[in-house]
């Protein structure tokens, strides 16, 4: 049968497949599959193990489509692997520049696109390929951006309609940031909208002097896509330097915020921005939620986030107007929001020289792991973190091309265990329903199913599945590998299949027949 | 046509400083590299890496850049002159962990995995600069006052520590072993872990309380969220999965280490701190 994921596919998002990043447009990571579930799931074991060749992190999101599972291996690789087996159906090897690369936080990779019969990547080197999803064999590379003046790409694109979405990294490097469109077929630009405005576009004027130029706000997680409203929406990062705001005086749009964008043009619907000259590194790069809610008795449609800053919010999707906002996890940075929405600080927060201890700590009160919306719960689902860390301030220095941009650096509480959370909040309020406790902070998203369960992991490499309705731990398997990526659930040959990467393992598990 | 020695040996030194030169290398994703592309790599980081040397160590250039850096990101740790301070005592000539300037700068950028010390999130450059600071503290070293052969008296005698803690040969398994616990602890770190001792993680005192009533104490060999995994004094390790019991009860301030407060006079201290400072391991 020959691959062919057209955009309506992808719309529908039938559950024996995972065809996007999220599992559907919407943003849920939720498969309506009920085959695994409350009274099952004790019998959940593993069915196979594909062992990745490489030692580098593994974060990658798997995606399927008839009976074939679609990966990105470290370091910008794409394999294909038989969902029964694991087996390796065929691979596509990328060479990427060795000591030239400017990568943050690992040579890691989020995951896939696919639309028709071809997969999209983005490589450590700000490149974006097409491989053909049968032979594996590339069909187009063109360079995103160039990777020497700081950028990299990470995350999986979005592929809708015609178009493949990519987003960049280079947040700590001063990258300015941006958001790019290419036409499926052939791999030619659409449309760009840079994340940091220019001199006379709108936004402009929140960077003091000459710092936009350096100002990242990178797009480093994908966006979610609204087909009838014909809205993008997507996250953006910290504003550069990352810690350390004396250079840059102004809001630092569009920096920490959501943008809404015409997916066929690039212009900007609106935005909202989360963490004004944001001081801590809490980039707003956390995958949006789409659901329709009734807010005082009328039918709106939303967006909600649990953002990096530790707080939740719900939106107005068509007009980006701010409806709630409320703490998920600890922080101390913050009395609350004003009725815009607008953080309405605690004094004494801003990093200094001796270090000030600040809530949450630098990876936030979450970060770029994937939450999940249960339509069948009707609950949404935050891996949070509860900690804090000493943030560092240091004197400026010049800002030079593809040199990391800092300006400060953060310290561990020693004498303070951080803790976390899978926490379910009711969307329309963020008000929480249950939380069950981790033995530390996560690095890793959940996955909520028809069966009523909700996925997640731990950085001790616990794979653990919790009633939805109540928290409850159901079912637990220890891994023996760090668990920081994402869960994803299908069909195929009339069984449920959930899958992690766990250490540098993609690890299937099905209930025992 | 003849070859000279000294064309030969001129045409090695372009073709190699040739390979320097070349900006833009790639190592493909797992298949095997061609034995040439390997050797380019290396050879690139190779050349990498004797230059920072050569400038940043050997030459002492930016000598007040480097200080700074060192200030920013390792001194409120290991303390401005690398000594006094919580963490490791930089102010000595052989560093346990790093033996060479490339595995100090690894080191500075990856951290120790499993310790206090934190990745320092730097490009290359900027951590051989710090790297050469280190060596800099390194060649005046600095130990902390006090007599240490008195404080290996007390550590024996009065302070009866070789009752728990392992130096050398010498000693017993129930605490931590500090033969090189010099290398790893700054002396405000060694005094506090004197005068009140809280638990590191391996040697959190933890109470689990079965179903049945019964009472298991010993140490936190390992826990996640799921499980722990207690040690008894015997050494004897047992498994728990935290819903088949009753409770869990961890202190993770409380040690089993008596205070020594009241023990020590402040001479006294100072001696103690001044031996487990120079417990720097094998030799």
């Amino acid at each position: 049968m020959p691959v062919d994921v057209d955009y309506q596919r992808i719309m529908k998002a039938d559950p024996a497949d995972w065809l996007t990043y999220s599992g559907n447009y919407q943003g849920y990571r939720h498969s309506a599959l009920a085959q695994v579930n409350r009274n099952n799931v004790r019998r959940l074991k593993p069915v196979w193990i594909h062992q990745v060749p490489s030692m580098e992190r593994l974060q990658t999101s798997p995606l399927v489509a008839d009976g074939v599972m679609y990966i990105s291996e470290p370091i910008s690789n794409v394999t294909a692997l038989d969902i029964r087996t694991g087996r390796v159906l065929w691979t596509f090897r990328r060479s990427v520049p060795g000591l030239t690369i400017r990568a943050c936080c690992g040579l890691v990779n989020r995951g896939l696109a696919i639309l028709g019969d071809l997969l999209f990547m983005g490589t450590i080197d700000a490149h974006l390929i097409a491989v053909d999803a049968r032979s594996g064999r590339l069909r187009w590379d063109i360079q995103v951006a160039n990777h020497q003046l700081g950028y990299a790409i990470t995350s999986a694109p979005l592929a809708l309609k015609d178009k493949v979405v990519i987003g960049v990294s280079g947040g700590e490097f001063g990258a300015r940031g941006f958001l790019d469109a290419y036409y499926a077929k052939n791999g030619k630009r659409a449309w760009r909208f840079w994340t940091v405005p220019g001199p006379g576009e709108t936004g402009h004027e929140t960077w003091s002097g000459e710092s936009w130029k350096s100002g990242a706000a990178p797009t480093w997680v994908t966006g979610s896509f609204d087909p009838e409203l014909n809205l993008l929406f997507w996250g953006t990062g910290n504003p550069g330097p990352v810690l350390n705001g004396n250079l840059r005086l102004g809001d630092n749009l569009f920096s920490d915020s959501l943008l809404a964008l015409d997916p066929d043009t690039g212009e900007r619907r609106w935005h909202f921005q989360f963490t004004p000259h944001d001081v801590h590194d809490w980039d707003a790069n956390q995958v949006p939620v789409l659901i329709d809610r009734s807010i005082d008795s009328k039918p709106r449609k939303l967006v909600v986030t649990a953002n990096r800053n530790a707080f939740y919010y719900v939106l107005d999707r068509q007009s980006g107007e701010f409806l709630r906002g409320v703490p998920f996890s600890k922080q101390t940075w913050a009395k609350g929001l004003d009725p815009k929405g607008r953080p309405i600080l605690e004094p004494n927060t801003n990093p200094t020289q001796e270090g000030v201890k600040v809530s949450p700590g630098v990876l936030g009160g979450t970060n770029w792991w994937s939450p999940s919306y249960s339509p069948q719960a009707g609950l949404f689902f935050i891996a949070a973190r509860d900690d804090a860390v000493f943030y560092h301030a240091i004197e400026p220095l010049p800002y030079r091309t593809g040199r990391l941009f800092l300006l400060g650096t953060y310290r561990a509480v020693l004498d303070e265990k951080g803790k976390g959370a899978v926490r379910a909040l009711r969307p329309e309020t963020g008000e929480k329903v249950w939380e069950f406790p981790l033995h530390s902070p996560p690095l890793s998203g959940v996955l909520s199913t028809g069966g009523g369960l909700v996925f997640g992991g731990t950085p001790e490499g616990n794979f653990f599945a919790l009633d939805a309705a109540t928290g409850k731990p159901l079912w637990q398997f220890d891994t023996g590998g760090e668990i920081i990526a994402n869960p994803i659930s299908y069909m195929s040959y009339g069984r449920q299949y959930v899958t992690i990467a766990a250490g540098h393992t993609i690890l299937t598990f099905a209930v025992d027949e | 046509m003849e070859i000279s020695k000294k064309a030969l040996f001129t045409c090695a030194i372009l073709v190699g400083s040739g390979c320097v030169l070349i900006g833009y290398e790639s190592f493909s994703g797992d298949a095997p590299e061609s034995a040439l592309t390997k050797a380019v790599y290396i050879l690139q980081n190779e050349a990498r890496i004797r230059w920072y040397q050569l400038i940043y160590a050997r030459l002492n250039l930016e000598a007040g850049r480097n200080k700074q850096l060192y200030l920013q990101n390792c001194g409120g740790c290991h303390g401005p002159d690398g000594h006094n301070g919580r963490a490791a005592n930089l102010a000595v000539t052989r560093l346990l962990r790093a033996p060479d300037d490339a595995a100090l700068t690894a080191l500075i950028q990856g951290g120790i995995p499993g310790t206090s010390m934190p990745a320092i999130m730097l490009d290359a450059r900027a951590a051989w600069q710090i790297a050469a600071h280190v060596r800099r503290l390194g060649r005046a070293p600095k130990m902390p006052g006090g007599d240490s052969a008195l404080g290996k008296q007390l550590f024996e005698t009065k302070g009866h520590c070789l009752e728990c803690h392992t130096v050398g040969s010498q000693g017993a398994t129930t605490g931590p072993d500090l033969s090189a616990i010099g290398s790893k602890r700054g002396v405000q770190a060694l005094r506090r872990a004197i005068l009140n001792p809280a638990a590191s993680e391996a040697y959190q005192l933890v109470e689990i309380i079965t179903r049945g009533g019964q009472r298991v104490t010993g140490f936190r060999a390992n826990e996640d969220t799921f499980s722990i995994q207690v040690r008894a004094l015997s050494g004897r390790v047992t498994s728990f999965l935290k819903d088949e019991v009753a409770d869990v009860r961890i202190d993770r301030t409380k040690s089993l280490m008596p205070g020594y407060q009241n023990e020590f006079t402040q001479l006294e201290m100072d001696n103690v701190v001044a031996y487990l400072a120079s417990l720097r391991g094998a030799q």
